[in-house]
């Protein structure tokens, strides 16, 4: 084979071997990316979840029960207890 | 023309010949030269490859912690307790941010602080510092974007506590560096904590990544599900945060048992803290009473003494005591009824509250036969819980005894117990004989537990308790519509150098419910009373009633319509 033909593969080999370095730095760089945007979105969950939590908070629906909307607690004498009708 | 004639610029082999050292200098050199790259090559290449490997790696090289997330604490039914969420540190090396940087503005925003404070920071600071360590996710994304020089950013995890002040004083809470430091937080920490990971990222030269190797990957840590009810503990939150309010207290604490297998369903402490303001609150918030904290019983210790009596075969519940001198000495001292009585059964001594009557009792026990049934019962030991520096309280060895101590410990005077340590203690009663061990997770299986007394002892002083609880007893107002409840109330002095303080009372309650089928077994302390009432059927008792009503109710328990709050005009008094 003659020489200037080796010396072009090897040039085409060089410049393909930067492409793909190229492409897998850009990919790693995607992947952080994605990766980051995974972990924020997961953070936002968990900070949702927490706020959810809080906002269901007994102590939180038993203030505003009483005091936002007037309820009581149900006493035992405001139960009135049904015999179960046999068949 | 001769040759000699001729000169030597104008005879160019000459000239050649002349200046020819000096190509073979440049010559020389550049081979010399060609050869030291050579040489440097291959020294570089094989001969210190290692030592330049390393310097290579250290400057385009580090390794990353990767933080690892702390388990989650759940109630018994799932509700989140506590968890951790991942937010970012920020860091800034000021000698590599100028503070006149035109990007400032757009990171002071993103931070939500005022331009000038951070460019004063800037300049005053002199070495690295964190700029802030709750930065969430979103907002390290646009800092990230910013490419300021002298930032970096740091993953880490906050805790949060989504119900604040109902669990705080009994779950605790975490260090800067992730560790628990009180409370549940602390006692788990080993099962909560996760183990970091490790990874080894290349950066380029603006310190990008751009590539990423894990060696290890985090281990996040494992959840831990409390056998703690978040509605009962909110409902008895609340009746010791308004209690304490209402009686002008120091502090108040209660305790809700599963009365089946001795699950601790709720712990609760007023004043309590928010656990994101603790910086700035005060140790005794902080603190957890109800494990941490021992108090002189009172009376809530009587049926302990009595039902050793009952045990030992010495007494019945007809046995007659006559109580109505009013007062008793032993051994040069004299002790008294609140109120007098006259000849007393020996369930009436319960019920009137009657510590002559049951210093009698205990005196006819041998005072070792009665330091072994207290200890048995639980007193004078850790009740168990995981929690560290929870108190053992205090119950003197009974070779120490003299037969005033005998007669003042039956009352639950010169023994101290924590409110957790009553309150397991009145498992006995509230089952067959048999004390329960405490858990702070749910149980698999029923525990037999120790048996400290007979199941018709136990019997016979639950009946006695109810009716301690019941409107000729000492604690009418801890009855509650639809439930028998059984209990007894505790009034002590407080203990001061030497003796004990006049005006500085414990108003304790302690009992469980329904009696006839127990469910519940709720104690309550309140500490230092200051506004006009101070005894436990007072102050105590109403708190174990709304603990109780409103926990049944939660706990849909079928109300029994006969069963009906009967009014007391009966005096309280000390003792009681």
């Amino acid at each position: 084979m003659r020489p200037w033909i080796l010396g072009l593969v090897l040039v085409v080999c060089a410049l393909a071997l930067v492409n793909a370095r190229y492409h897998e730095r850009r990919l790693f760089a995607q992947i952080e990316q994605t990766d980051r945007l995974m972990a924020r979105l997961s953070s936002d969950a968990a900070a949702l979840r927490v706020q959810l939590v809080s906002l269901r908070a007994p102590s939180r629906l038993d203030r505003i029960a009483r005091d936002q909307l007037g309820m009581e607690p149900i006493r035992p004498s405001d139960t009135v207890s049904l015999g179960a009708r046999t068949p | 023309m001769t040759p000699r004639a001729l000169h030597r610029s104008d005879a160019p082999i000459l000239t050649w010949r002349a200046t020819a050292w000096r190509s073979r200098l440049v010559l020389v050199a550049i081979w010399g030269a060609l050869a030291a790259v050579v040489v440097k090559a291959f020294l570089l290449q094989h001969v210190q490859v290692d030592e330049w490997q390393r310097r290579a790696e250290t400057r385009y090289e580090r390794l990353r912690d990767i933080p690892a997330a702390r388990g989650r604490l759940l109630d018994r039914h799932g509700t989140v307790v506590a968890m951790s969420i991942p937010e970012m540190r920020l860091g800034v090396v000021p000698k590599l941010l100028p503070a006149d940087h035109p990007k400032l503005t757009k990171l002071a925003q993103i931070l939500g602080m005022s331009e000038p404070a951070l460019k004063r920071r800037l300049r005053q600071a002199d070495r690295f510092f964190y700029l802030s360590k709750d930065l969430d996710l979103g907002a390290a994304e646009q800092v990230r974007a910013l490419r300021l020089p002298g930032l970096e950013l740091e993953q880490d995890y906050r805790r949060h506590y989504p119900l604040g002040e109902t669990f705080s004083n009994l779950v605790g809470f975490t260090d800067g560096s992730d560790q628990g430091q009180e409370g549940i937080e602390r006692a788990f920490n080993a099962r909560l904590r996760g183990a970091p990971g490790t990874e080894r990222v290349m950066v380029d030269r603006r310190d990008q990544a751009i590539s990423q190797k894990r060696i290890n990957e985090a281990k996040p840590g494992t959840d831990v599900r409390l056998s703690i009810d978040a509605s009962l503990q909110s409902i008895a939150h609340r009746a010791v945060k308004d209690a304490l309010a209402e009686h002008r207290a120091r502090g108040a604490a209660a305790v809700v048992i599963d009365a089946r297998n001795g699950e601790l369903l709720a712990l609760v402490n007023a004043p309590s803290f928010d656990p994101l303001q603790r910086a700035r609150i005060d140790a005794g918030r902080i603190r957890n009473r109800a494990v941490l904290d021992s108090f002189e019983p009172g009376s809530t210790l009587k049926p302990f003494a009595i039902a050793a009596a009952l045990d030992a075969g010495k007494v019945k519940p007809s046995t007659i005591y006559d109580t109505s001198a009013g007062q008793m000495t032993i051994s040069g001292r004299t002790i008294r009824d609140s109120h007098r009585h006259e000849r007393l059964t020996l369930s009436e001594v319960l019920e009137k509250s009657s510590n002559i009557g049951t210093a009698q009792v205990a005196l006819m026990l041998p005072a070792q036969t009665l330091h072994a049934s207290l200890r048995q019962a639980g007193f004078g030991q850790s009740a168990g819980l995981p929690i560290a520096a929870a108190t053992a309280g205090r119950l003197r060895p009974w070779q120490s005894w003299v037969p005033i101590d005998q007669a003042t410990i039956s009352y639950g005077h010169g023994i101290a117990v924590s409110l957790v340590q009553l309150a397991r203690a009145y498992t006995v009663f509230a089952g067959d004989g048999r004390l329960l061990p405490l858990s702070l997770e749910p149980q698999p299986s029923i525990p037999t537990g120790e048996r400290v007394y007979s199941e018709a002892t136990a019997l016979a002083v639950r009946g006695m308790l109810e009716r301690a609880a019941g409107p000729l007893g000492t604690a009418p107002k801890a009855q509650i519509d639809g439930f028998k409840v059984a209990g007894k109330t505790g009034t002590a002095h407080k203990p001061e150098r030497g003796g004990y303080a006049r005006n500085r009372y414990i108003a304790s309650f302690a009992g469980f419910v329904p009696a006839d089928q127990p469910r519940l077994i709720i104690a309550v302390m309140v500490d230092e009373p200051s506004a006009g009432r101070h005894y436990g059927g007072e102050v105590a008792a109403p708190i174990f009633a709304q603990i109780a009503s409103e926990s049944l109710r939660r706990l849909q328990m079928s109300p029994d319509p006969s069963v009906r709050v009967v009014p007391s005009s009966r005096l309280l008094g000390e003792g009681t």
